[in-house]
C-alpha cells in the first residue's frame, strides 16, 4: 500500500499545512499556496483523490498495516485506525491513503491555528498559578512529546420537541407577636418547547478518553471548513472507531439534560423539580468531523500525563498531579496565618 | 415569795436572751403588732405569714450562721471580707446559714430575709444575699436593686457552678470567701456585656479569659481544608460534558408554560418563644413575697 504525500507543486518536496499562516508551506523553496492553488495540482489535495467517498463503510479491525514511504522508501506501519502520520526514518508526512479511502470520509474539518510552541506555552501557564503543583513537575523539559492531531468528533444535529412537567414549590414565612407562619405552596407547571442544536460534539475515537475530549470545547465553528486531505499534511490523523450510532447517546444525553434545564427555567416558582418529562429528541443530520488537538506528553517520576490542547482556541485540559511537599507547605502557611489572624482577634478582644 | 417568782422568771428570761446574743445569732421577736419591718413594704392577708416566719435580725452583722458551719474566728475573717466588699462595691451583702427551711424554696427564704430585715445601700436596696440551705442543700444566691443588673444570670450560674463544690466538700469556710471574691471581681469588670461568655473563673476565684481554642484552632483549620479543597479541585481540570447550550440554536427556542395549577397549599404555625433571659447580659427577675424585684440562682450541692 502507498502512502499519499503532499508534494510542494513548485519544487517537489514534501508541504506541509502552516497553522499561522493558514496555508500549505513549503520549507525548502519558501512558497506558499491557499487551498484553491493547492487544488490545481496533483497532490493531496487534488479532486480526484478527495472526491473518493465511501458513505458508511465501518470498518473496525485493530490490524497494523505496512505502507511505503514516498521519500525514502521505508516501511511506515500503522494501525487500523491512523490515516496520517511520519516515516520514522525521515520525517516525511505520509497521508494514509487506502485509509482514508477505505471508510468514510470526514465532512469537516477545522484547520490547526495553534503551533506547537503555543502548547508550551499554555502549559507553561496551566502549571504557573497552580502552587499544589510539584515544582519539578512545572518545567517545560517534562515536556516527553507535543503532537498535532486531527481527532475524530461526530457531530450531531438534533431537533428537540416535548413537555415536562415540573413540581413548583413557594415557601413563605412571616411573624406576628405570638407565632411564625411558614406557608407552602405547592404547584404543577407544564410547559413545553421546540428547539434545535447545531453540530453536540462526540468524541469518535476510543483512543482518547471521551473526558478529556469533552473538556477541550468549546470549538469554535466559524473556522470550519469542507474537509481536504491536504489538511492532514504535517499532523497525525485519526480514523473514527467509535460509530456514528454508539457515540450518538453521549450527545444525547447532554442534550437532554440542557433542554430539560431550558424548560425548567419558565417555572416561575422559587423551587422546581422534573417530576416526568417525554421529550423526543431527533437526530436530524450528523457530521464526522476532524478537530484540531495537541497531544502533550509530561514525563513526571516515570509517570506519562497527558494533556490536550484545543488546536484551535489554544485551551489546554489535564489532571494536574499533586505535590505532597507543596501540599503540606500550603497547608501550613494557611493555618499559621489563620492562627495569627486569629491570636491577634483575641489580643484585639474581638474573640 | 411571788416577787422572787417575777423576778427568777426575769432572770431565766434574760438569760434565753443572752446566750443566743454571743453563742450565735442576735435575733428578735416579731408580732402582729411590732412586725420590725421596712416602711415600704405592705403588709397583706398573703405575706404575713412570711414576715413572721423571717427572722428579725440586726442588719450590721452580715453573718448569719443559724447551721453553725463556721468557728467564731472563721466568722471573724469572712466578716472583714465582707465589709471590704460592701465599702467597695457599694452594694450590701449577706451571709445566712439554715438548718431548717420553713419556707417554700431556698429562693424564697432568701428574698424574705433580705426584705423583711433592714438590708441595701441605696433607695433600690441593692445589695446580695448568699444562703446556703443546709435543709434542701441548695446554695443560693439573691441580688436586689443595681445588683440585679451586675450579677446577671450567666454570672451568677458561673460564680455558683464554680464554688458548689467546696460545699459538697463541707469546706464552707472556703466556698464563702471564693464566693465574696468571685462577686467582687465581677463587680470590678463592670456591668456584664456580651462578651461575658469568654470568661471563666479560676480556682482561686479569680476572672480571666478563656482562651478561645476552639475557635483559634477549628477556624484556622476549617479555612485550611476549604482553601487547599479548591486548590486541589482547580488541579483537575478534566471533567465529563453535561451541556449542550453552547450548540442550541437560539432563534430556534420556542417554549411555553401550558399550565401553572396550584395543588396544594399549607400554613404552619410556631409559637415564638418568651423567654425575657439570654446570653451574657440578661437578668430575669422575680418578686418576692414584700412585692420587691429579686435576681438570683441557687446550685445544689
Amino acid at each position: 500500500m502507498e502512502a499519499l504525500d503532499n508534494k510542494c507543486p513548485s519544487c517537489g518536496a514534501t508541504i506541509k499545512f502552516s497553522p499561522k499562516e493558514q496555508k500549505w508551506t513549503c520549507e525548502y523553496c519558501g512558497s506558499k499556496f491557499t487551498l484553491e492553488e493547492m487544488q490545481q495540482h496533483k497532490n493531496a489535495s487534488s479532486k480526484e483523490v478527495n472526491d473518493i467517498k465511501v458513505e458508511k463503510k465501518d470498518v473496525v479491525l485493530e490490524t497494523a498495516d505496512v505502507y511505503r514511504c514516498k521519500g525514502c522508501g521505508a516501511e511506515i506501519i500503522a494501525d487500523a485506525n491512523t490515516t496520517a502520520t511520519f516515516c520514522v526514518y525521515c520525517g516525511n508526512t505520509a497521508i494514509l491513503r487506502e485509509k482514508i479511502q477505505n471508510s468514510r470520509v470526514p465532512d469537516l474539518i477545522i484547520p490547526f491555528k495553534k503551533v506547537k510552541a503555543d502548547a508550551t506555552v499554555a502549559f507553561e501557564k496551566l502549571v504557573k498559578h497552580r502552587p499544589l503543583v510539584p515544582k519539578s513537575f512545572k518545567s517545560k523539559n517534562n515536556i516527553e512529546k507535543i503532537t498535532g492531531i486531527y481527532i475524530p468528533f461526530w457531530a450531531y444535529d438534533f431537533d428537540v420537541s416535548g413537555t415536562a412537567e415540573f413540581r413548583g414549590t413557594d415557601i413563605q414565612t412571616w411573624s406576628d407577636f405570638r407565632n411564625r407562619y411558614t406557608k407552602t405552596d405547592r404547584f404543577s407547571v407544564v410547559c413545553d418547547g421546540t428547539m434545535h442544536y447545531d453540530k453536540v460534539l462526540a468524541d469518535g475515537s476510543s483512543r482518547f478518553p471521551d473526558d478529556l475530549m469533552d473538556s477541550l470545547e468549546p470549538f469554535e465553528y466559524k473556522d470550519l471548513v469542507v474537509y481536504n486531505h491536504a489538511f492532514l499534511s504535517g499532523f497525525l490523523s485519526e480514523k473514527y472507531d467509535v460509530l456514528e450510532d454508539d457515540a450518538e447517546l453521549r450527545a444525547k444525553t447532554r442534550t437532554e439534560k440542557t433542554s430539560l434545564s431550558l424548560l425548567q427555567e419558565n417555572v416561575k416558582h422559587q423551587q422546581s423539580t422534573l417530576l416526568k418529562h417525554n421529550l423526543s429528541i431527533n437526530k436530524h443530520h450528523s457530521n464526522y468531523i476532524l478537530l484540531p488537538v495537541f497531544m502533550v506528553n509530561i514525563k513526571y517520576h516515570d509517570k506519562m500525563y497527558t494533556f490536550a490542547m484545543n488546536g484551535q482556541t489554544g485551551k489546554i485540559v489535564g489532571d494536574l498531579p499533586l505535590g505532597i511537599k507543596e501540599t503540606v507547605f500550603w497547608s501550613a502557611i494557611i493555618f499559621l496565618s489563620c492562627f495569627v489572624v486569629c491570636i491577634l482577634l483575641y489580643l484585639g478582644g474581638i474573640i | 415569795m411571788k416577787k422572787i417568782r417575777y423576778f427568777l422568771l426575769t432572770v431565766i428570761l434574760f438569760v434565753f436572751c443572752i446566750i443566743p446574743v454571743y453563742a450565735s445569732t442576735n435575733t428578735f421577736t416579731r408580732t402582729e403588732d411590732n412586725l420590725l419591718i421596712s416602711s415600704d413594704i405592705t403588709v397583706t392577708s398573703q405575706n404575713l405569714d412570711n414576715i413572721l416566719n423571717t427572722p428579725a435580725i440586726d442588719a450590721s452583722e452580715k453573718i448569719y450562721d443559724f447551721a453553725d458551719l463556721l468557728t467564731p474566728s472563721e466568722e471573724e475573717e469572712i466578716y472583714q471580707q465582707v465589709n471590704q466588699f460592701i465599702n467597695k462595691t457599694n452594694f450590701d451583702l449577706a451571709i445566712v446559714t439554715i438548718n431548717d427551711n420553713n419556707k417554700l424554696s431556698a429562693m424564697e427564704y432568701a428574698d424574705d430575709f433580705y426584705d423583711y430585715n433592714d438590708f441595701g445601700t441605696d433607695a433600690e436596696y441593692s445589695g446580695i444575699l448568699f444562703l446556703i440551705d443546709m435543709d434542701t442543700r441548695e446554695i443560693y444566691m439573691s441580688t436586689t436593686g443595681k445588683a440585679i443588673a451586675m450579677y446577671s444570670d450567666s454570672r451568677i450560674d458561673m460564680t455558683l457552678d464554680a464554688i458548689y463544690q467546696e460545699f459538697s466538700e463541707r469546706h464552707y469556710m472556703q466556698g464563702i470567701t471564693k464566693f465574696v471574691t468571685i462577686i467582687e471581681n465581677y463587680d470590678t469588670m463592670g456591668l456584664p456585656s456580651n462578651k461575658d461568655s469568654k470568661y471563666a473563673i479560676s480556682d482561686t476565684g479569680e476572672i480571666y479569659r478563656e482562651f478561645p481554642w476552639l475557635i483559634v484552632l477549628g477556624a484556622p483549620l476549617a479555612i485550611t481544608i476549604i482553601v487547599i479543597g479548591i486548590m486541589i479541585h482547580k488541579n483537575k481540570l478534566v471533567r465529563v460534558a453535561t451541556s449542550s447550550r453552547e450548540y442550541l440554536d437560539k432563534d430556534s427556542l420556542k417554549m411555553r408554560v401550558v399550565s401553572d395549577r396550584l395543588i396544594s397549599t399549607n400554613t404552619v404555625a410556631v409559637p415564638l418563644s418568651t423567654s425575657s433571659s439570654s446570653g451574657g447580659g440578661g437578668s430575669s427577675h422575680h418578686s418576692g413575697s414584700s412585692g420587691r424585684s429579686h435576681g438570683g440562682g441557687g446550685h445544689r450541692f
